[in-house]
């Protein structure tokens, strides 16, 4: 089958395939579903019973089900609530009759050329296609009833899954106009609906994948099962730039169950190779991991000597030269001199694990002509080519199964774990489902990077910010695995973006020099995205720094943000919701309160932590308040959620969390949840959202909220005990 | 032979002495939303109940539950929804969902033995249970809304 791009005409032709009531969802030649697809009659006269799919994104069945295509992965965060809203709203559809599948492959669903999600973009980036494809379909359907009842479409319109007479007289389901429907001319610009004209967009619909999750119903990636189907586990070397040298297969093979023992090379940069042990179940594999763990022989690699002390000193003295230029605005290093008063701080945020509460998981069943792969992946374009590349195979030829996600975090969207199903399966020629033991889940992460950041500051006689010089030093996911992210720096460098993310364009203070300098410290420990990527430690660190010249000006945390935004168009309406809603101006005895601002992806948000001392004399968090600006609020209940887990997210983070580094590799210490600290039900506050109204263009809310805690943490912790804490984590 | 009574069901199960009984649920019951989460009690997302009260299964050999009623979310709700499990949707607790299993079956056996429980038995009850999602908030509301509706 080639891949070619269809015409709009062809899409409906090929949507007639669909009929006599069985939805079957729109397929795309160019990709594996395709080849489920029943060949398309080539007429369609619109009086038989027929599904109607006027792009990619829907299917109106002859029974008035609506299926909607869901291109998002679905990993906490609303989006197959969200973005169905989105369709649904333009086309008028029955809310009851939505169902949602996942979908792979169409161009249509891409971002970049890739269908990814990640970001906090998904909402933002489908907004206006999503509503467009809805538009369209109800302009099909006015078109077909119109012609059916000889009247002009204009005075027709859709509601609850009808078309109705406007004067009331008429109405004719979706159902029955699907067939007809489908031989219309899809129009050129089908009108959008107004905000005060939603009826959906803006509610609190509750979400379409609650039931399943309360019920234990919903299948993640690590509940596939099927005929004949094999369990693996993988035991990798302690070290990240470790490689098997022997081992004796013997043991492990001892194990009732245990069917194989099977080295597996490593899938891509910063994987480690390892050893793959294939049984009938989780509980036989692991056993067997246990018997082999004691008969191999590792070579620990070049970096075998390495831990946190290490990398931190390393880290830290590079940060003390001048560093690669990522931005420059005026004259940092001369208005230094010039400040009145001046701070030079140094700060350092350790390297820190995801920990989605399901484990690494995938299935795949490689075979000749043909491959599958069923996980909950966030990098749907990447595993496809992956299981094309391992499999053999062209890339229609792969079929993704999308399952639900347990958690994403920034973590499904490598493809290490699908590596390995597919580099087993191909192996042994059977379903194999591939589940990490937790302990190889932290030991073999993309870690947030480690980084160690020093910004030299000053005011000017007013108070107001004069001079920054920002150097960080941290690693970098793009140098080693995704070379397109790395850019070049103004005096040429090679830059990563993602480590001064938040310092340059989007900081939000105006102030007449600062310079930001960016090192990449190549230390070999594999990093990644974690949920709010480079503006977690960034925006911790900026954040800190400007309480910390607040305390040098004498001046209110709150007062000197407003005082120095460089726009306060947005973000003035947000601190001040801030200081509202958390009671700024009436201090409570006992209570030290610490804000923090950024603009997150066009998000603006802010938090105003709380803290108390304990008995024993320790300081906890007690409340959190976040405000936030991020436009049209399509559900804003799931809004909510994102905020509310977004904010314990960040404090989790700030709290407890920390990766140790010992010889080379994760110290056992921190590989499991014994010792990588999690917060805890008891320990999690108070968490006050709030959402400034806007009918302007959305952008996301699921990182924003991560990214301001911890520095609004950090300044309630000097609010309350006077301590400047400069190192994660906090508690 | 270990022989299992789950969700009023009773399996014979041809397994080693050492299975965890997570891994008996899942592997050869099928009984899939019962998760894994960490092996070693640590996050509770294995949780079930055992004559009553909530577990971690991924733990306790699953031999040693013999004899013993295991009650799974799938066996929670009689007919329908257990009670916790509608305060559930009517609080929109979950996000991911991934944990939720093992929070409300630890939120269904806090209320059967405290149907009306202050924050102080909330936190007791529910520090075990792990959510990376922290849906921790609207897990309190939502006990508290389980042990209204059944007190009216």
């Amino acid at each position: 089958m080639t891949a070619q791009p269809l015409s709009r005409r062809s899409l409906i032709q090929a949507s007639l395939a669909a009929s006599g009531g069985l939805c079957l969802g729109f397929r795309l030649p160019g990709n594996a579903a395709a080849r489920q697809a029943t060949p398309a009659p080539e007429s369609g006269t619109g009086s038989e019973p027929v599904a109607f799919t006027p792009n990619a994104w829907l299917t109106i069945g002859p029974d008035d089900a609506v299926e909607i295509a869901l291109h998002k992965a679905e990993m906490g965060q609303g989006v197959m609530t969200s973005l169905p809203m989105l369709v649904a709203e333009e086309l008028g559809a029955d809310w009851q009759r939505i169902t949602v599948r996942n979908a792979y492959g169409d161009p249509a669903y891409g971002s970049f050329g890739f269908q990814f999600t990640f970001g906090s973009t998904s909402v933002a980036s489908s907004f206006m296609p999503l509503r467009i494809a809805g538009a369209t379909a109800r302009d099909m359907l006015i078109a077909a009833a119109a012609q059916r009842w000889g009247v002009d479409p204009a005075t027709l319109a859709t509601r609850d899954g009808a078309v109705i007479d406007r004067a009331g007289s008429r109405s004719a389901s979706f159902g029955e106009l699907a067939g007809l429907a489908a031989t219309m001319a899809p129009p050129a610009n089908p009108p959008l609906k107004s905000p005060a004209e939603f009826t959906l967009l803006g509610t609190p619909v509750p979400r379409l994948d609650a039931p399943a999750k309360v019920t234990g119903a919903a299948i993640y990636g690590i509940d596939v099962m099927m005929e004949g189907m094999l369990t693996a586990v993988m035991l990798r070397p302690p070290s990240f730039t470790g490689a098997v040298r022997s081992f004796d297969p013997a043991p492990a093979l001892a194990i009732p169950g245990v069917r194989h023992v099977l080295e597996i090379p490593s899938s891509g940069p910063d994987v480690t190779g390892g050893i793959a042990i294939v049984a009938d179940g989780f509980w036989a594999a692991f056993s067997g991991r246990r018997a082999l763990a004691a008969s191999v022989e590792w070579d620990l690699g070049p970096n075998a000597a390495q831990d946190t002390s290490s990398l931190i000193e390393t880290f830290t003295a590079l940060a003390m030269q001048p560093g690669p230029l990522a931005f420059a605005d005026g004259m940092a290093e001369k208005a230094i001199a010039r400040s009145t008063k001046t701070l030079d701080a140094t700060y350092v945020t350790p390297f820190l694990a995801h920990v989605t509460m399901e484990p690494m998981s995938a299935a795949a069943w490689v075979r000749p002509g043909a491959v599958d792969v069923w996980t909950g992946t966030q990098g749907q374009s990447f595993v496809v080519m992956q299981a094309s590349a391992i499999g053999g195979v062209a890339p229609d030829q792969v079929t993704l199964h999308q399952q639900f996600l347990g958690c994403g975090l920034g973590r499904r969207a490598e493809s290490d774990v699908t590596g390995d199903a597919l580099q087993i399966s191909k192996n042994l020629g059977v379903p194999v489902k591939v589940i990490w033991p937790r302990e190889e889940d932290i030991a073999h992460d993309f870690f947030r990077p480690m980084s160690v950041q020093r910004v030299q500051a000053g005011i000017d006689s007013t108070g107001a910010p004069f001079a920054w010089i920002h150097h960080t030093v941290a690693d970098s996911a793009g140098i080693t695995r995704f070379p397109t992210f790395i850019a070049t720096g103004p005096e040429g460098d090679e830059i990563d973006p993602f480590q001064s993310a938040g310092l340059t364009e989007s900081f939000l203070y105006a102030m007449p020099h600062r310079r930001i300098e960016s090192t990449i410290a190549r230390s070999g420990v594999p990093v990644g995205f974690w949920r709010g990527v480079g503006e977690t430690q960034n925006i911790f660190v900026a954040e800190s720094v400007m309480d910390e010249l607040a305390a040098l000006a004498e001046a209110d945390p709150i007062a000197y943000r407003l005082a120095n935004l460089a726009d306060p168009t947005r973000a003035a309406a947000v601190l001040e919701l801030a200081r509202e809603k958390s009671g700024w101006d009436a201090p409570a005895e006992g209570i030290g309160r610490g804000v923090a601002i950024a603009d997150y992806g066009g998000t603006i948000v802010a938090a105003v932590a709380e803290v108390a001392r304990t008995d024993d004399g320790s300081v906890r968090p007690v409340r959190l308040v976040i405000a936030a600006d991020c436009g049209f609020v399509v559900n804003p209940d799931i809004a909510r959620q994102q905020l509310e887990g977004g904010a314990l997210y960040g404090l989790s983070a700030a709290m407890g969390e920390r990766v140790e580094i010992a010889a080379g590799g994760v110290a056992p210490a921190t590989a499991n949840l014994d010792g990588y600290r999690l917060l805890r039900f008891d320990e999690a506050p108070i968490v006050e959202t709030w959402l400034v109204p806007s009918d302007a263009a959305p952008s996301g809310l699921g990182e924003p909220a991560v990214v301001v805690v911890p520095p609004a943490l950090a300044n309630a912790i000097y609010a309350l005990t006077g301590e400047r804490r400069r190192e994660l984590p906090l508690g | 032979m270990v022989s299992l009574t789950v969700n009023g069901e009773v399996h014979d199960l041809d397994i080693p002495d050492d299975m965890p009984l997570l891994w008996a649920l899942r592997d050869l019951l099928g009984l899939t939303g019962t998760k894994y989460g960490c092996g070693i009690g640590q996050c509770h997302a294995c949780a079930v109940h055992l004559d009553g009260v909530a577990v971690p299964s991924c733990l306790m050999p699953a031999a040693s539950a013999a004899g013993r009623q295991i009650v799974t979310i799938e066996g929670l709700g009689a007919g329908g929804l257990h009670p916790v499990q509608q305060a559930w949707l009517d609080e929109g607790v979950p996000q991911c969902g991934y944990c939720q299993s093992g929070q409300i079956m630890a939120a269904a056996a806090l209320l059967a033995a405290d149907p009306a429980p202050d924050d102080a038995a909330i936190d007791a009850a529910m520090r075990p249970n792990l959510c990376r999602c922290a849906t921790y908030g609207r897990i309190r509301s939502a006990i508290h809304l389980a042990a209204k509706e059944r007190v009216s």
